[in-house]
């Protein structure tokens, strides 16, 4: 048989003196190439591209940072001002180009009905019936032509032409308003069956599982029967969870599109999905508007093409995002924006905050203390913790937005909201706290979170000024909201503090969510009505004090929703504010950041002003069409 | 030296199946589970979602009915399982993050050859010489500074200082050179320890040969330096080598794992730290399994070698 080339090599004894050898010989050869690596290369002159396009960017971004501090020190008012200032274009409009996004993690799922924890793809592959503007307060048609309320509990919206779905779903067929029908009666089925995030708090408005009905008289017209009058239901409608979805993609999908990358008629579809990003491309059966409206363009969009990167490390997003490989960062802290004052492929867009950040204290425990509850209001050091906490940037918290024009005023909340350690004291022990805390409390902190200075500075303030400490038990992701919304009896923490970052995108009633019963407040703050009793193990003697609260905040609640005129409505939730301050179940409102600053690339032409920016749910940067690149 | 690796051999599976029911242990003791990642919202958590996906993963089996299931499918069928959170099948999953974290692993061997014979021949060839000192003191330094601290470092310097990211978005051999860009630096970083490591060994291997008779003998003979140096002291210390590639295989290992969450390489480590996050038993199971007999092969493999390049060593 012959032998093969290879075949003497393969059956060549190797000495162990030979392996020496080699290792020598690599040994010698690493120190030669040692050697000739010291050298200076001479021809690597690479660096001088980005270093050319640093200088050229430099003016830009440098006049544009500028524009925006200059806005700042004005005032917040001016805000959106400021914003347009900063991303305003030195020359005239330019098509194309990608958007470069990055992010922590891949998404969850891609059913919009199921998950609004990332929005981008949301966002970017679906059409809603229309969008809203937060610093503008008002609503552009988006899939919608023109929309009327006849009734309270009405809406009627006549859909535009020329709506299809992308050629990946149900074969790129006109869009009905018996789509709208179908993905609007789909919530209730996402969260008892397919494992929601989208909770009722984003469709429960429209009491889609409590008697609301869809009408569809024609293709193009969709009207939309509320179980109960909303005076918020045009702007909870621009929520990115909003969208039209495709029957046809949603039956393949076995009744969900948790793995369904293409379902919509967006103005983009998904071109690749893998783990390190995922890429977009237009939608080519997207039509545009009919007309420019707001944010949305008469054509498609301006940027041909976005892609999302998967970049694991805080770090490495950051870097490529000063490299000028991102086009936008994110939110950002004071400290933050002065380190990225100086970079030149970066702007700093600043807006009013609105923010929400709570002190949940467990009804279960607190309910029927109400002297206790009062006592660690009033030993918690409100303006210190806007000195340590907020670096002294900081502004009183509401159950309302700092953003919405019902919120209390900044004296008001200081009346109803104070500090006083010893009468804290006095209340402390007139309700027997230590006879009924006689271990301290324990709160929950995460260990996958930026910081906990807030926690350990509240704990801190308790323990100073009401003598009882606080456990903090660390928890990580895995764990974290399932000790937060623990059944009731079984919560191992006596208050939790929580910023929000999901629900500031819903219009108008965002932070009020947290305080009554439909919202966060049976499930976190164990607040039941009898109506909400999940548990058993909740006695009546507790069940009784917080159906009396529940039940009264979720009436003001409801009022203020089916309260149509403004003064009228601002009232109702001015008083329910005052009830919350003084009541101190279960919920207290934290200080928040008075300005709220976000870092976008240089390149980034016409980004929304803050906080429509990351308004995700409304007219966030990825909604926004005539968004452009520059260069 | 059959026996001994027959020995070996036999050992291993046994040791796997120890490390099996180890692993198997501590991922339910900690508290937490997919279903609880899963099913949780920002201030929501869904029992319906909670109860199907624990199905889904067998969860709300008994714990020996879960762990019989598992190693019976690795052992009769070679299946690892799904992960319910990637919806992927592990055996699927492995192939390619094993071949993307072993590139960062040889390269990382290759440069721990490159900087630690050449650091330690020099400072032993010039032991109680300035430059002895100072390649010591950056043996040592290379030993002492974390590899995860020097990236961030190499990450965000360049970006400040010049507006450049050194290790560009992933891509595969499809584009060689950005492919080759990024894992050099991770690679590079995970073999400052080792190399640091090899040249304290070369240079006291050399130093131990370069004072033996036979060294004074062939320096009397009038041997060129050059000529004993290469000749007959280099090759008698590169015993030392075998013992730091098989380090530096369980040091890739570990460092990968923070080397490609840091460099976005998508590999078994950056794998198993999003499978720690959300709690897929199944996939870190896979994992340290996979990992352990990696470990326990190349170990082996070692000390094999040994023997063989060393006729003194006897098993």
């Amino acid at each position: 048989m012959a032998e093969g080339y290879w075949g003497k090599y393969w059956r060549r004894r190797v000495s162990r003196r030979r392996v020496l050898a080699g290792s020598a010989a690599v040994g010698a050869g690493a120190a030669a190439l040692v050697a000739v690596g010291c050298g200076d290369d001479d021809d690597d002159d690479d660096s001088a591209a980005p270093a050319a396009t640093a200088a050229a960017t430099q003016a830009a971004a440098a006049e544009a940072t500028e524009a925006a501090e200059e806005a700042a020190a004005e005032a917040t008012e001016a805000a959106e001002e400021a914003a347009a200032e900063a991303t305003e274009a030195p020359s005239a409009v330019q098509r194309g180009g990608t958007f470069h996004h990055h992010k922590a993690s891949q998404n969850t799922t891609l059913d919009p009905s199921v998950t609004v924890t990332d929005d981008t793809w949301a966002s970017l592959t679906y059409s809603h019936l229309l969008g809203f503007s937060l610093n503008e307060n008002s609503a552009w048609g988006d899939s919608a032509e023109s929309w009327e309320q006849p009734d309270a509990q009405t809406l009627v919206f006549s859909l535009q032409d020329g709506l299809r779905f992308n050629p990946d779903a149900a074969g790129g067929r006109e869009v009905t308003s018996e789509d709208f029908a179908f993905s609007f009666s789909r919530f209730p089925t996402s969260l008892s069956e397919h494992g929601s995030e989208v909770n009722q708090i984003q469709w429960g408005w429209m009491g889609v599982d409590r008697g609301a009905s869809f009408e569809t008289p024609d293709a193009k017209t969709f009207t939309i029967n509320l179980a109960f009058p909303w005076a918020s239901a045009v702007p909870s409608l621009g929520s990115t969870a909003m969208a039209v979805v495709a029957p046809e993609a949603v039956e393949a999908g076995g009744g969900h599109l948790k793995d369904t990358p293409n379902a919509g008629a967006g103005a983009y579809m998904f071109e690749d999905i893998s783990e390190s990003g995922n890429t977009y491309v237009r939608n080519p059966n997207y039509a545009g508007h009919s007309s420019d409206r707001g944010r949305f363009t008469a054509d498609t969009p301006l940027i041909d093409r976005w892609e999302d990167a998967i970049i694991v490390d805080a770090s490495a997003r950051e870097a490529r995002f000063i490299a000028g490989d991102s086009d936008i960062f994110g939110a950002i802290d004071k400290i933050q924006a002065d380190l990225f004052a100086n970079e030149s492929n970066v702007q700093i867009l600043e807006g009013v905050n609105n923010d929400h950040a709570i002190m949940e204290l467990d009804g279960f425990k607190w309910a029927q203390h109400p002297l206790l509850r009062e006592a660690v209001s009033l030993s918690i050091d409100w303006d210190g913790y806007i000195d340590v906490v907020l670096d002294g940037e900081g502004i009183r918290g509401a159950p309302v937005g700092p953003a919405f024009p019902q919120v209390l005023s900044q004296e008001e909340i200081r009346d109803l909201q104070q500090f006083d350690p010893a009468r804290a004291r006095q209340l402390w022990e007139q309700g027997g706290g230590d006879e009924v805390f006689p271990d301290g409390f324990v709160t929950v902190i995460a260990t996958f979170g930026a910081s906990t200075r807030h926690i350990e500075f509240i704990a801190q303030s308790i323990e100073e000024n009401l003598g009882v400490p606080t456990r903090l038990e660390p928890a990580d992701l895995a764990n974290y909201v399932a000790l937060a919304v623990a059944p009731a009896g079984q919560k191992i923490w006596h208050y939790f503090i929580a910023g929000e970052n999901s629900l500031p995108t819903i219009p108008d009633y965002n932070a009020l969510t947290h305080y009554v019963p439909n919202g966060y407040g049976a499930i976190f703050g164990g607040v039941y009505t009898h109506e909400h009793v999940l548990s058993a193990n909740y006695p009546p003697e507790i069940i009784d004090v917080t159906h009396e609260i529940g039940t009264e905040l979720q009436s003001r609640y409801d009022l203020q929703g089916a309260t149509p005129d403004p003064e009228a409505r601002t009232e109702i939730l001015q008083e329910l504010q005052r009830y919350i301050f003084t009541n101190f179940c279960c919920v207290l409102p934290l200080p928040v950041g008075s300005t709220k600053r976000f870092a976008i690339g240089s390149r980034v032409r016409n980004a929304p002003p803050v906080p429509d920016i990351e308004n995700a749910a409304s007219m966030g940067y990825h909604r926004t069409q005539n968004l452009w690149l520059e260069g | 030296m059959g026996t001994y690796i027959v020995r070996r051999l036999l050992l291993i599976p046994i040791t796997l199946f120890v490390i099996t029911i180890v692993v198997f242990i501590f991922m339910r003791a900690i508290p937490g589970d997919a279903g609880q990642v899963k099913c949780g919202a920002a201030g929501s958590f869904d029992e319906v979602c909670f109860e199907q996906v624990r199905k889904e993963l067998g969860l709300d089996k008994s714990l020996f009915q879960q762990y019989t299931l598992w190693l019976g499918d690795i052992v009769l069928r070679g299946d690892f399982g799904f992960s319910p959170i990637s919806r992927e099948h592990i055996n699927s999953e492995i192939g390619p993050r094993v071949w993307n974290t072993g590139q960062v692993g040889l390269l990382s061997i290759a440069f721990t050859l490159l900087i630690g014979i050449p650091v330690g021949a020099i400072s032993a060839i010039r032991a109680g010489r300035p430059s002895d000192y100072v390649l010591r003191f950056f043996a040592v330094l290379g030993l002492s500074v974390p590899n995860f601290w020097l990236a961030t470092l190499l990450i965000i310097f360049p970006a400040v200082w010049w507006g450049v990211r050194i290790a560009p978005d992933w891509v595969g051999w499809e584009d060689p050179l950005p492919h080759l860009q990024i894992i050099a630096v991770p690679a590079f970083l995970l073999s400052l320890a080792g190399g640091a490591t090899l040249s304290r060994i070369v240079r006291s291997s050399m130093l131990e040969v370069l004072r033996s008779d036979f060294v004074r003998t062939s320096r009397a003979k009038g041997l060129r330096e050059t000529v004993v140096v290469s000749r007959h002291v280099f090759r008698p210390s590169m015993i030392a080598l075998f013992t730091i590639i098989g380090l530096q295989f369980s040091l890739v290992l570990g460092g990968s794992v923070i080397m490609e969450s840091i460099f976005n390489i998508p590999g078994m480590g950056l794998w198993v730290i999003g499978a720690v996050a959300g709690r897929d038993f199944i996939v870190i199971q896979g994992v340290v399994v996979f990992f352990a007999a990696w470990f326990l092969v190349i170990t082996l493999l070692v000390d094999v070698m040994y023997a063989w390049v060393d006729p003194r060593i006897r098993y």
